[in-house]
């Protein structure tokens, strides 16, 4: 094939640099870069006059590659880049571009590149997590997870991590509710009848018991261990690690349903960092093992379900002096620290979403005073004029309104005088008016 | 059925008997709810904890002197002399570390207004009794007499020595360089611009570019001279006289000019017609002021980052860093030399490596959360004196004023009056 044919088509000139590219490593002995294909970056300074080999291969005359390809380390670590910018970024970038500040730019740039840095630093510390996550897997195409019972995973698993499973048999006391802390260390359980219980379950230490002897709803852990709140009878109780009782709440109106015969289950919750669902239900408490249904690998800092003594009083410290305040909570829990774009008349608008604008508005008003009628003093009219500027529509209203349209038809029927052409000039006159 | 489930034992977060546990981390974001809020809290918290250990005072250095402290000199080639020079003519040499004074004399007979050290850790001095001394202060005991004594026709009001060459230069109504290995000669060298006359009050050799000397005069120039052409450069007349240069050490072309009109002015050697704003050494500027109080700039930002004050420090007439950065020394009317921190909430000492930790993380947390209204505003706030805030509204008002004036001529007046930029205004006039 001549030369100049060849160098015409573009994947002839791609597959020569290859070619060349292996005979580089043959004679070099870089076989280490034959496997990952970098070797295209070594290409990049090769010059030579003789345009064929003598084996009738083209040698690449050209300076750097083709176009803009990658090499194949660049595309890895530009892939890499992009898997821990997803998982690890905060959120999409800054166009540099749009910034007109040079020194604003210059500073953005460092900043943006510090968060890929990190982001990537997050990713490799991934090789330090301890703990995969547990699976249920069908070996064969006739098993189903779903018909896997407890006892045969009791089976399977650890003996320390079978123990997790458990059941509490409470007759007589359920149903029964139950909350883990949030480190998943310890459980509170809280029957309807007043039994209230903490524990460190996977030790199966008791905390404190309580026998209330009036109807228990709820309870919950506060943000530690060392705090629960139990909605009672009438008041929610806040009860420390103890069990003494050291604040009532205002009365608060139940907020749990309850009914029901049987088997009822009153609460589930899955247990933090453990493949555990926590089920309370009339008969007492079910600890049930569901293998990958935790987060395997926790945060000291963060929660910590193996914390001593001394860490927790640490993090209690620690927690109270990073409390947010009110304002920080939003829907957004991101909005802190960003600029607020929205412009002064977007927000108008949105202060109220019902608010007709333009064209609408204006023909609103337009009908509003064509339609208004002459009486003023209807008891229609008059209920509508006292109540009907509340925003609140009931069954009430809603008749009276439905009574006010049908008299507004009628009055306007009797006006064209469309009962007159049904019955004709003659008898129009005999006709009810309204009627 | 492949069934795995989570399995943890609890001895290897806590080995049985011992009480160190371990802290594993996972840097997933999912498991740190609301990020943002908490690092924003954090950045509050730490910000409001870095004003509460502002402590910026460390020391006065000895018993001071007895009239107030005109000139302080740090010796370049260590970390613990200072020299100071008095009204009454005493220079006193300190040592930072024992706070306290290693060495005294009665240099002249009235104000010291000039003292730099030698390459050999000589302390020369001039004052306004027409004389420029040299001491030994690290062999010599205090009160001996001078190893070399220089005599000029006017009184001096400034030196400054060469980096490389055995060579200073003194300020009076003209330039004058003279040869340190010849005592009581002549001045090698005198330079002045042609057609100016007025007394120069200050002086400074670029310690980079080691043949270029800036000189303000009360005529209110600002002239550039090339020790090896021995002439002028350049000559800038500001609207105000000028009291004190600086040049950067960092970047060489950089000067810094105190003015009389309350503010620094930082000019680019390389093109003099323009001031540019505020100023450094290398990053940050010290400023002593006569509003007894002493100010510190960043390089390139247009305010001052911290301002210190005492009730009984008087006015300031000299200020300059340690050269390890992390202290100030300033010299007031009241006698006294003061050592400051340059951060005033920074602790030298030993810190554990948790602590440093901290440290740095609240810092990046400062200037990631720094626009931030409440965090800008506890990290900018300072008491100041009664008369200096009340100098700021006036000054604030006056300016206020002008530029209210100049809008409605603009307004009202012929067309095309251009706006120009304070930097811009404040040089009347340059000469090449």
């Amino acid at each position: 094939m001549p030369k100049a044919a060849r160098w015409n088509s573009r994947t002839e000139v791609f597959r020569d640099f290859f070619e060349v590219d292996f005979d580089i490593e043959k004679l070099s002995g870089i076989h280490e870069l034959s496997k990952h294909g970098g070797a295209v970056k070594s290409m990049a300074g090769l010059e030579t006059t003789d345009l064929v080999k003598a084996n009738g291969q083209v040698r690449a005359q050209r300076k750097g590659p083709p176009t803009a390809q990658l090499s194949v380390e660049d595309a890895a670590a530009k892939k890499r880049q992009e898997e821990a910018s997803r998982k690890y970024g905060r959120g999409k970038g800054i166009e540099l571009k749009n910034v007109k500040d040079r020194k604003a730019r210059g500073t953005l740039k460092a900043l943006e590149e510090r968060y890929k840095e990190s982001a990537l630093k997050a990713k490799e510390a991934e090789i330090l997590l301890e703990h995969d996550s547990g699976f249920l897997e069908p070996e064969g195409e006739l098993e189903r997870t779903y018909k896997v019972r407890q006892d045969a995973i009791q089976k399977d698993v650890g003996v320390e991590t079978a123990k997790k499973g458990f059941e509490l048999k409470l007759e007589g006391m359920g149903p029964y509710t139950c909350d883990y802390t949030r480190n998943g260390r310890d459980l509170l359980l809280a029957g309807r009848k007043g039994h209230v219980a903490t524990m460190d379950w996977r030790s199966g230490k008791l905390g404190c018991e309580l026998q209330l002897g009036e109807t228990v709803r709820d309870a919950k852990w506060l943000h530690n261990n060392q705090y629960f709140a139990v909605a009672q009878k009438r008041n929610v109780y806040i009860y420390d690690h103890h069990g003494v009782e050291i604040h009532a709440l205002d009365s608060l109106s139940p907020y749990m349903a309850w009914g029901g015969e049987g088997q009822h289950i009153e609460r589930v919750r899955w247990c933090p960092f453990e493949d555990v669902l926590g089920v309370g239900h009339d008969k007492g408490y079910s600890s049930l093992l569901v293998p990958g249904a935790g987060e395997p690998n926790f945060d000291a800092l963060e929660a910590n379900p193996y914390e001593n003594a001394k860490g927790r009083q640490e993090a209690e410290v620690k927690a109270l002096l990073n409390k947010l305040q009110p304002e920080m909570i939003s829907l957004d829990p991101d909005f802190v620290g960003k600029l607020d774009t929205v412009s002064n008349q977007q927000r108008q608008v949105e202060r109220d979403l019902d608010r007709k604008t333009g064209v609408e508005a204006e023909r609103e008003r337009v009908e509003k005073l064509r339609n208004r009628g002459r009486g003023k003093n209807s008891s229609l009219r008059k209920f509508l004029r006292k109540k009907g500027n509340q925003n609140v529509v009931d069954e009430h209203k809603m008749r009276v309104i439905e009574m006010r349209e049908e008299q507004r038809k009628r009055a306007k029927e009797a006006k064209e005088g469309r009962k007159g052409v049904e019955l004709g000039p003659a008898l129009a006159r005999f006709g009810r008016k309204g009627g | 059925m492949k069934i795995k489930a989570l399995t943890r034992s609890t001895s290897s977060y806590q080995a049985p008997g011992s009480d160190v546990a371990r802290h594993p981390r996972n840097l997933d974001p999912a498991i740190h709810p609301f990020e943002r809020a908490r690092e924003y809290t954090r950045a509050l918290n730490a910000t409001k904890l870095d004003r509460m250990f502002a402590a910026p005072f460390v020391a006065q250095l000895g018993r001071g002197h007895v009239d107030g402290v005109y000139t302080l000199a740090k010796d370049p080639s260590a970390l613990d002399r200072f020299a100071s020079g008095s009204g009454d003519g005493v220079l006193k040499v300190w040592d930072l570390p024992s706070q306290s004074e290693v060495w005294q004399t009665q240099a002249h007979d009235n104000l010291v207004k000039g003292m730099c050290w030698t390459h050999d850790q000589k302390l020369l001095s001039c004052g306004s009794d027409k004389t420029v001394k040299l001491y030994d202060p690290y062999n010599g005991t205090s009160s001996t007499a001078p190893i070399a004594t220089w005599l000029g026709q006017n009184s001096f009001t400034g030196i400054t020595r060469h980096r490389t060459d055995p060579t200073f230069a003194v300020s009076s109504s003209a330039i004058s360089l003279y040869d340190l290995s010849r005592p009581s000669s002549t001045p090698t060298q005198t330079l002045g611009w042609p057609t100016s006359i007025d007394t120069i009050t200050c002086l400074s050799l670029n310690q980079t570019e080691t043949s270029i000397l800036a000189s303000c005069a009360t005529d209110r120039s600002l002239v550039l001279y090339d020790l090896r052409t021995a002439s002028p450069l350049h000559r800038s007349v500001l609207t105000l006289a000028s009291n004190a240069i600086a040049w950067n050490p960092m970047e060489a072309f950089n000067l810094a000019l105190a003015n009389e009109d309350h503010n620094i002015y930082l000019f680019d050697m390389r093109n003099l017609s323009r001031a540019l704003n505020f100023s450094p050494t290398g990053e940050e500027l010290v400023s002593a002021s006569y509003d007894r109080s002493v100010r510190l700039w960043k390089r390139n930002l247009g305010h001052s980052r911290d301002v210190y004050h005492t009730k009984r420090m008087q006015r300031v007439f000299s200020a300059c860093w340690t050269p390890d950065n992390k202290y100030i020394l300033s010299g007031s009317d009241d006698g006294n030399v003061r050592l400051w921190r340059s951060n005033a909430s920074a602790r030298s000492g030993v810190k554990s490596a948790r602590q440093r930790q901290k440290l740095e993380y609240d810092d990046a947390l400062r200037e990631r959360y720094k626009h931030m209204p409440e965090v800008k505003r506890i990290a900018r706030h300072r008491h100041v004196p009664k008369q200096v805030k009340r100098a700021g509204e006036i000054k604030r008002e006056e300016l206020g004023g002008i530029k209210r004036r100049e809008e409605n001529e603009r307004k009202n007046g012929k067309k095309g009056i251009e706006r120009r930029s304070d930097r811009v205004k404040m040089v009347l006039a340059t000469e090449q």
